[in-house]
């Protein structure tokens, strides 16, 4: 097991450091960053100094090993539109945009794979039907149109819930959170519930079409030849079985979830990470941009890796033979 | 003596869209305390399904379109799901073809061997580990109490079908039905286990109905044959009885197939055509079309007549102790 | 029934299931309309000349001053919202199906040829592909949208670099199966060149799952490119698809004004669902395990 995560660890900083050159090329090889840095009118020395100042005078694979030298300080520079460390930027982000992901996620499965696995064990009754309807809707409506649907039943009509920003938050740690508050909670939901849609209707998916493969294996039919009762068997024995495929896509869709984040806090005007790629990508703030990249690569290897672990504690034929 | 199983004219049909197949058409016979009884047949002639109706385990398109099942005095055709889900398993167990299909490759043997034994009575955790390792070691598990926290995939294809007929005996229950169960295992420990259970059945004195495809495993182990074709019985009799003068033409054909019947240097005589589909089986006796017998007559259903302890369904039956 | 060729069968099988045929009849109704937009959209959106700003942001069924009746409304330009609404859906198909067809081929063929090749050609491109699997796809066209900058092309060559993998991943999963059969070594053994072998034989086969990926993902390319216009990094204000219309909308939506945000919505969900359903439909046709 250790020489797995040994092994692990080292496929990762490699990915890492793939994924930054990329992301660097990419993201300061297009486009110039001093048209956005300094007004037109400003004079030639000006230029020269700000140009020295964020090292956009020396050649690209110099400026990338700087990067490099920087990154293993932890120093990601500082953001050119918000003029403070990209680092510290980004972590007064962060707990929101995780509060928001989690919520939606953790909602997303634990309401989606039940429903998922009843649509799957009686796939022709009304109530699964209707489960597999409101899930090609979560599937196939974009996220950006269900939140402003979301904002004008709930916001502007009915005027019960909030339509934007964070409201209060309890500091817990010297971080801020929303959901301990009411106030926060209200906040919350409306996000959480329009960044979930997409996920809940992916697990409904996963799940029945688990549940319909396993209802017909041997095993089932073994376990009701044993006289166990129907809860049992969805409970014991197909929960099991489906869990490996939903806990990886579980894990896979946290990240995306992180990522679609991005479309739920503009709309919500939500005061998160995603929020802030927007802002940086429409002011080509390239340090905000290059960092939350290589911020949003990280949690992935991180994630991918959980998952790994995930796997192997669930499915026991894994188990033995990397223990052998 | 009332028999332990006893079925009447049971018909089992499966409303597909290509139309209604006929799975089991007219099935009567009767399984006596203690006795071991072969259901013979191709694969599609019914015999698997005549299994699971028994037991009330027809999936759906299938149902139960008319007959009876009496087992112990008690009525089991139009029994409640929850009736017949606690006989299961206690009054009457199946083991399948496949022991890697059938156990749940994510739980331990043990795990699965509690849910067995709960699903009939609430046992404490000590007494079920008891009768688990109990279980175990009459099929012949060495260590059981060790192995209850394997998987199913840390044991050998005999030892998984072992494991599996030690589930269907958790609850001592008076009759297994047991569905080609040696089948998918390698010839040397088809064996073993046939003699293993022949001598169980006898100890335990449970009732039996050995399913199989294979007239020489069948009869080495039963002492009663039935022989099915296209959903329907042909033929029964006591196992040396039927073998050594087989009454109707397909089980004379069913015969000559057999390695063991043929002289050395000679030709296996093969059955000519293959078996009708369910759906649409020919006008009256359904093995007409391949029959070397048939007559303008044949075209009504023959009824099965009985001879003594032989029965056959066919209006030109072969003559008593015809040499081979 | 058995002598019909195998589409007339498929097609046999399809037209069981009245969801999914009516949601064919909607794609098909749906693209019609797109295609020929400007013969029945009652006024050119984009002549600039014909709105008048008096009509602007008026709800559905508001008669204009030039007397015509906007059924859906109009929006903040005083555009008559039905013709925006055909002549984006038209611009919205264009951008989903050019970019759907690219990622098909480019990476079908990517897919198949890895598996072909085998070793460690395979290898890498399938590492490469499975990494940027792993990555969100919204993400990498959003920042591929950002860095290319605006116009038709830098968009559709973000949403094929998001998509492409998914083709190559499944062309390479049912070509390596492809490829462990019999019949191809039969085909190497003749003097075919490899190229013939992958395009004559192995991608033939590959095609039920592709076609599968394919409908999917030209939903998906729709939708990512009205996100995409929605947050600002889709197409130019000159070629307004649905994703811009609701963008524009959405600032009158906190003061009443629905329609502009929710009509152009509305189309666009029932064409993406229109498609998921007759994708669902195919999928389980093709689906040999789900079958009875």
């Amino acid at each position: 097991m250790l020489g797995f995560v040994i092994q692990r660890l080292m496929q990762a900083f490699v990915v890492m450091l793939v994924i930054s050159a990329l992301v660097f090329v990419g993201v300061y090889a297009v486009g110039n960053p001093i048209d956005v840095l300094i007004s037109p009118d400003a004079t030639q020395l000006i230029r020269e100094q700000t140009i020295r100042a964020y090292g956009l005078d020396q050649p690209l694979w110099k400026q990338y090993l700087d990067f490099l030298g920087r990154l293993s300080r932890g120093d990601f520079g500082r953001s050119f539109v918000f003029n403070m460390p990209v680092l510290d930027l980004i972590f007064s982000r962060l707990p929101a945009t995780i509060e928001l992901t989690l919520a939606a996620v953790f909602g997303a499965t634990l309401l989606g794979v039940p429903l998922g696995i009843y649509a799957g064990y009686r796939p022709e009754s009304p109530i699964s039907k209707a489960i597999m309807a409101l899930s090609i809707l979560g599937f196939s409506v974009p996220t950006f149109w269900i939140g402003l649907v979301l904002i004008f039943t709930f916001a502007v009509t009915l005027g019960w819930l909030p339509a934007g920003n964070r409201g209060d938050t309890v500091t817990i740690f010297g971080v801020q959170w929303s959901f301990l508050t009411w106030n926060g909670l209200t906040h919350l939901f409306l996000p959480a519930l329009n960044l979930s849609l997409f996920k809940f209707a992916m697990m409904v998916r996963l799940a029945r079409a688990g549940t319909r493969e396993t209802m017909l294996t041997d095993t089932v039919k073994f376990a009701r030849a044993a006289g166990e009762s129907e809860w049992t068997i969805l409970s014991r024995h197909v929960l099991r079985l489906i869990a490996i495929p939903i806990v990886t896509v579980f894990g896979l869709e946290l990240g995306s979830t992180l990522a679609f984040a991005v479309v739920t806090e503009t709309i919500f005007s939500w005061p998160g990470v995603g929020k802030l790629i927007i802002d940086s990508i429409s002011t080509l703030d390239r340090p905000v941009m290059v960092a939350y990249l290589m911020l949003v690569a990280f949690l992935f290897i991180v994630i991918n890796f959980t998952v790994d672990i995930a796997y192997a504690a669930l499915d026991p034929r894994l188990r033995t033979r990397r223990a052998a | 003596m009332s028999a332990l199983l006893e079925v009447r004219g049971l018909t089992t049909h499966f409303d597909t869209r290509g139309g209604v197949l006929k799975a089991v058409e007219d099935v009567s016979f009767e399984v006596g305390e203690g006795e071991i009884v072969g259901l013979v047949g191709e694969s599609g002639s019914g015999k698997s399904v005549t299994g699971f109706s028994i037991l009330g385990l027809v999936d759906a398109p299938g149902r139960i379109v008319s007959g009876s099942v009496r087992f112990a005095g008690r009525e089991l055709v139009g029994l409640g799901h929850g009736a017949l889900r606690s006989m299961r398993g206690r009054e009457m167990a199946m083991v399948f073809q496949d022991p890697s299909a059938t156990l749940n490759p994510v739980l331990t043997v043990g795990q699965q061997m509690r849910l067995a034994i709960a699903a009939h009575e609430r046992v404490g955790e000590a007494a079920a580990t008891a009768r688990c390792v109990e279980a175990l070691t009459i099929v012949g598990i060495p260590d059981a109490a060790r192995r209850l926290e394997n998987y199913p995939h840390q044991f050998s294809g005999g030892m998984r079908q072992r494991v599996a007929i030690a589930i269907a005996l958790l609850n001592r229950p008076k009759l297994i039905i047991c569905d080609e169960p040696t089948t998918a295992l390698d010839v040397s420990i088809q064996a073993q286990i046939l003699t293993e259970m022949k001598s169980l059945a006898a100890r335990l004195g449970t009732a039996m109905i050995w399913i199989s495809h294979d007239l020489a495993t069948v009869s080495s182990v039963a002492s009663r044959l039935l022989v099915m074709y296209a959903g329907r019985i042909i033929e029964a009799g006591p196992v040396a009885s039927v073998l050594r003068s087989p009454r109707h033409p397909y089980t004379r054909g069913l015969l000559n197939s057999l390695p063991s019947m043929a002289r050395p240097g000679q030709d296996l005589v093969q059955i000519p055509g293959s078996m009708p589909s369910l759906a649409n089986l020919p006008e009256g006796c359904s093995f007409r079309p391949r029959c070397p017998k048939a007559q303008e007559d044949c075209k009504v259903m023959p009824a099965l007549t009985g001879d003594g302890a032989r029965a056959f369904r066919c209006r030109h039956p072969l003559d008593r102790e015809v040499a081979a | 029934m058995d002598s019909a060729s195998p589409v007339a069968r498929f097609w046999d099988e399809f037209k069981t299931n009245r969801i999914a045929v009516a949601a064919l009849g909607v794609v098909l109704l749906i693209g019609t309309l797109a295609l020929i937009s400007p013969l029945i959209s009652p006024q050119n959106p984009y002549d600039l000349s014909r709105l008048v700003l008096m009509d602007a942001r008026r709800p559905p069924g508001y008669v204009g001053s030039n007397g015509f009746t906007h059924w859906l409304g109009t929006d903040a330009q005083g555009r008559d919202l039905l013709s925006a609404i055909l002549y984006g859906l038209r611009i919205s198909i264009q951008v989903g199906v050019i970019a759907g067809g690219i990622a098909f081929v480019v990476g079908a063929t990517l897919g198949a040829f890895a598996a072909y090749f085998g070793g460690r050609i395979e290898a890498l491109i399938m590492r490469i592909i499975d990494l940027q699997l792993s990555f969100p796809a919204i993400l990498l066209a959003l920042v591929l949208a950002a860095l290319l900058g605006q116009g038709k092309w830098p968009l559709i060559a973000a949403l094929v670099t998001a998509q492409y993998a998914y083709f190559a991943r499944t062309a390479h999963g049912a070509a390596s199966t492809e490829r462990s059969k019999d019949y191809v070594d039969a085909a190497l053994s003749t003097p075919l060149a490899a190229r013939r072998v992958v395009f004559r034989h192995i991608l033939p086969n590959c095609l039920p799952p592709l076609i599968v990926v394919a409908t999917v993902q030209i939903a998906n390319s729709i939708a990512l490119e009205a996100t995409l216009s929605f947050l600002g990094l889709g197409l130019p204000v000159t070629e307004p698809s649905l994703g811009m219309l609701i963008a524009n909308g959405f600032q009158y939506m906190l003061s009443g004004r629905y329609w502009i945000s929710i009509y152009p919505g509305v189309a666009l969900i029932v064409l993406i669902v229109a498609i998921n359903l007759v994708g669902d439909q195919i999928r389980d046709q093709l689906n040999p395990r789900l079958r009875r």
